[in-house]
């Protein structure tokens, strides 16, 4: 199935960050992978049907992201936040 | 060593703030300084902190690594400024790098810790800011370098981010070997063989652009408003047949055939603004009397 890769400027806040996701989700379709290209971050879409839920980002630290109830973890990304680097992860509630 | 660093402070400030006698311009005294002897000089204050080899001699810690790019920011800097000096650019030019530039010094006073190389690296940053106010605008006639060191300072801008970002990560998210391979692009910004490239790069990017086939969309967030009517576009996008897509994507300027729909919802959201998105209302009006 066909993708597109979106950047989103690393300048963002979190909030902000999440919320071009979500919009773009509506649009394109799900979320499936995050990542950085310079100053910006990229987030890649699936040209599918618009996800029932949308995906909601969260920071975290160590290896690996925290579980969350309710939720799976649709991808991590190495990514900025108001220009920091931050880890990444996507949920999505089921 | 403490007159060494107290000579060099004084001979950078000195050749920057005259720097642009080297033009011979009127109104401005001989040298009585070496400027060539001033750079080497500072370069002997970073000759450890910024040698490869003095790296590897070190703990390979995080701060050896960011004190290795501090150093080479610094010289990098002082010599594109240099550089740039010799040609007739004009004064926001200069201005644009010397900021630049300025901001490096600042962080390296900021994250260096030796107070002797903070005060050779303060002493910089204000002979820096202060030469802003010896250019003179009778010299700013040449009119393709100008865009030249333009586009070097945006690339050099761009160039720096992953080392200012690199220098916050840990040694395995952001090894040396990186930082290396970054100064050196940062290095290459500043050349007109970088800005030649950027520059034909950009322009086929235009031109991939105009013909739709390649850009990237940079989305930020839009206003609710706006959001619920691309939507509303997007999903009535969904229900139409091959046909009305081929007939919506022909409308719009756009290739037709199986990747017609992807093109479309794509469409939809790069409008991040009303009159875009008013273009694609527009046509979703006129041929199928849908209103979003």
């Amino acid at each position: 199935m066909e993708k597109e890769t979106v950047e989103s400027p690393g300048s963002l806040s979190l909030a902000d960050f999440e919320l071009t996701i979500q919009q773009s989700e509506e649009i394109i379709g799900p979320l499936t992978a995050l990542g950085r290209n310079g100053a910006n971050n990229t987030f890649t879409l699936l040209y599918d049907d618009v996800p029932q839920n949308l995906a909601v980002l969260a920071t975290y630290d160590g290896d690996a992201p925290p579980a969350r109830d309710g939720h799976t973890i649709i991808c991590t990304g190495d990514c900025l936040v108001e220009s920091a680097p931050a880890k990444v992860v996507a949920y999505r509630h089921t | 060593m403490g007159r060494i660093r107290r000579v060099a402070a004084v001979g950078i400030l000195l050749a920057l703030v005259a720097g642009c006698s080297s033009f011979g311009a009127p109104g401005a005294p001989d040298r009585s300084f070496d400027e060539a002897q001033d750079i080497a000089q500072l370069e002997q204050e970073f000759q450890t902190a910024a040698s490869i080899k003095g790296f590897y001699a070190s703990g390979q810690t995080v701060d050896d690594r960011n004190r290795f790019i501090i150093g080479r920011l610094v010289l990098t800097d002082v010599h594109y400024i240099r550089f740039i000096r010799q040609f007739a650019v004009n004064k926001a030019l200069i201005d644009s790098a010397v900021d630049i530039a300025t901001i490096g010094v600042d962080l390296a006073v900021t994250l260096v810790g030796a107070a002797p190389t903070k005060a050779i690296l303060g002493a910089v940053s204000g002979g820096l800011t202060s030469s802003k106010v010896s250019i003179d605008k009778n010299f700013f006639q040449e009119k393709t370098v100008p865009v030249l060191v333009g586009e070097m300072n945006a690339q050099r801008k761009h160039a720096r981010i992953p080392l200012v970002a690199g220098m916050h990560e840990t040694m395995d998210k952001y090894p040396f070997e990186q930082a290396v391979i970054d100064l050196q692009a940062y290095y290459e910004a500043g050349t007109f063989i970088g800005a030649l490239h950027a520059i034909q790069k950009e322009s086929g990017v235009r031109e991939q652009e105009a013909d739709g086939v390649l850009d990237v969309i940079l989305a930020r967030p839009v206003p609710t408003a706006l959001q619920v009517r691309r939507k509303a576009a997007a999903a009535y996008v969904r229900t139409l047949d091959q046909a009305q897509l081929d007939q919506l994507a022909s409308a719009l300027g756009l290739p037709t055939g199986g990747s017609a729909k992807s093109n479309i919802l794509r469409t939809i959201l790069k409008a991040q603004s009303t009159p875009s998105f008013d273009v694609i209302a527009d046509k979703l009006n006129t041929l199928f009397g849908k209103k979003v």
